[in-house]
């Protein structure tokens, strides 16, 4: 069956006379695509892809790697999606994947820069070009949350755009809920004095 | 026992430069502002939608921080939105195309359904999967009905044994739902007699979704 199956898949940017998948709830979609259904499955990727990887685009500090999050947290929906109980949960459920894709990759990239003391890579909003162009508040959040502790940013980012609380945040990266307060505190302190500037 | 792990990024807190001008609310390393109220205190009467709170609604600092609560929460907002709203068509695509491979090798075949053949020698069956696949394509031709899930109650490993069928499935907004439930039922009947040869005893319909009346994706 698989190539019948990998054929609706492939026809599915033509197949646009029938159902109008795109009009249809996150709860039937998700029930579709749980069932092996690849149109159903895009739609939901085309509906919610933008968002998660705006996500993971504050949380990693690079484009290039949110994508790649984005990717394989698909990939990860696509096998686990029978463990979705409540399929209009989908989003939160899929920001959660994000989450966890996204703090398991700069856990290996830390790792990575102790041992080869390598430079993190500069977050996109540092260079001179978008630096000298700082024209509002959304500019001076994307800025400063760039140049946040690596730490801080994660703990905030999780908290504030991926909505887990701080118990959550404590159990992904392993650290005591204390420190994820502090450091979301911290950060949220020097976000608030760089968005002064801009009020 | 102190509220600070030692491996935090405590140095950097103990430079951070003093607000000049006075305009940003300071708090304690634990989040407090000088009026005792916490910031995940004030987190938590935003989400609550701003309840009637004696202290915080004359409590000048206490109005100070929410004001920089919601500007913070405002501005990040339009952040998030504004990177999803320029998320480029080909990174949506490469995703699509990456997915394909992976689609192929988690096909959801379950169970294999034996089909008759005249020579008694060769074995011939259909999938769960591709059953499904049937169910679902028997649906898009009942306009105002989409089927969702549809799970088998019997042996369908074993040839003639009753099996009976349940789907889930979203109807359109306004339709007679008794009437569409009906025509879905005939045309999965008419399909699984044309394709298979299950012994349908029922087709159990169970509407759980509406779709059309708001945006797509809004939960209903």
């Amino acid at each position: 069956m698989r190539s019948i199956d990998t054929e609706r898949w492939m026809m599915s940017a033509r197949d646009d006379a029938r159902v109008p998948l795109a009009d249809l709830g996150d709860r039937v979609l998700v029930d579709r695509a749980t069932d092996g259904d690849g149109r159903a499955f895009e739609v939901i990727v085309r509906r919610y892809g933008p968002l998660m990887r705006a996500y993971a685009i504050r949380l990693m500090s690079s484009t290039a790697e949110a994508d790649d999050v984005v990717q394989e947290s698909f990939i990860t929906a696509w096998q686990q999606l029978h463990t979705l109980t409540d399929g209009s949960a989908v989003k939160s459920w899929l920001m959660r994947i994000v989450s966890r894709k996204g703090v398991d990759r700069l856990r290996s990239r830390r790792r990575y820069d102790d041992i080869d003391t390598v430079e993190v890579a500069a977050p996109e909003t540092s260079g001179p070009e978008s630096s000298a162009q700082v024209s509002s508040q959304m500019d001076a959040l994307k800025k400063a949350l760039a140049n946040l502790p690596e730490q801080q940013r994660e703990c905030w980012v999780l908290r504030e755009v991926g909505g887990l609380s701080y118990d959550e945040i404590a159990e992904q990266l392993s650290v005591p809920a204390p420190t994820v307060r502090g450091r979301i505190a911290r950060a949220r302190e020097t976000l608030t004095r760089e968005l002064e500037g801009w009020r | 026992m102190s509220n600070t792990d030692p491996r935090s990024d405590r140095a950097f807190h103990d430079i951070r430069p003093l607000a000049e001008n006075g305009s940003t609310p300071r708090t304690r390393d634990d989040g407090v502002l000088d009026c005792g109220r916490s910031v995940d205190e004030l987190e938590d009467y935003l989400d609550a939608g701003e309840p009637r709170d004696v202290h915080i609604d004359q409590c000048p600092e206490c109005q100070q921080a929410l004001d920089s609560l919601k500007r913070m929460r405002r501005v990040t907002a339009e952040l998030v939105q504004n990177d999803a709203d320029h998320a480029p068509e080909e990174v949506v695509e490469g995703w699509l195309k990456g997915l394909v491979g992976q689609l192929a090798l988690e096909v959801r075949a379950g169970r294999q359904i034996p089909l008759h053949h005249d020579n008694e020698r060769a074995r011939l069956s259909i999938t769960e999967g591709a059953v499904r696949a049937l169910i679902r394509d028997a649906g898009d031709r009942v306009p105002g009905i989409v089927v969702g899930r549809s799970s088998f109650e019997g042996d369908v490993t074993e040839p003639g044994a009753p099996v009976s069928v349940l789907v889930t499935a979203s109807a359109r907004h306004g339709v007679n739902l008794v009437q569409i439930a009906a025509d879905l039922r005939s045309a999965i009947l008419a399909d699984l007699a044309r394709h298979t040869e299950l012994n349908v005893t029922a087709v159990d319909v169970r509407v759980d979704d509406l779709y059309g009346s708001g945006r797509p994706g809004e939960d209903l």
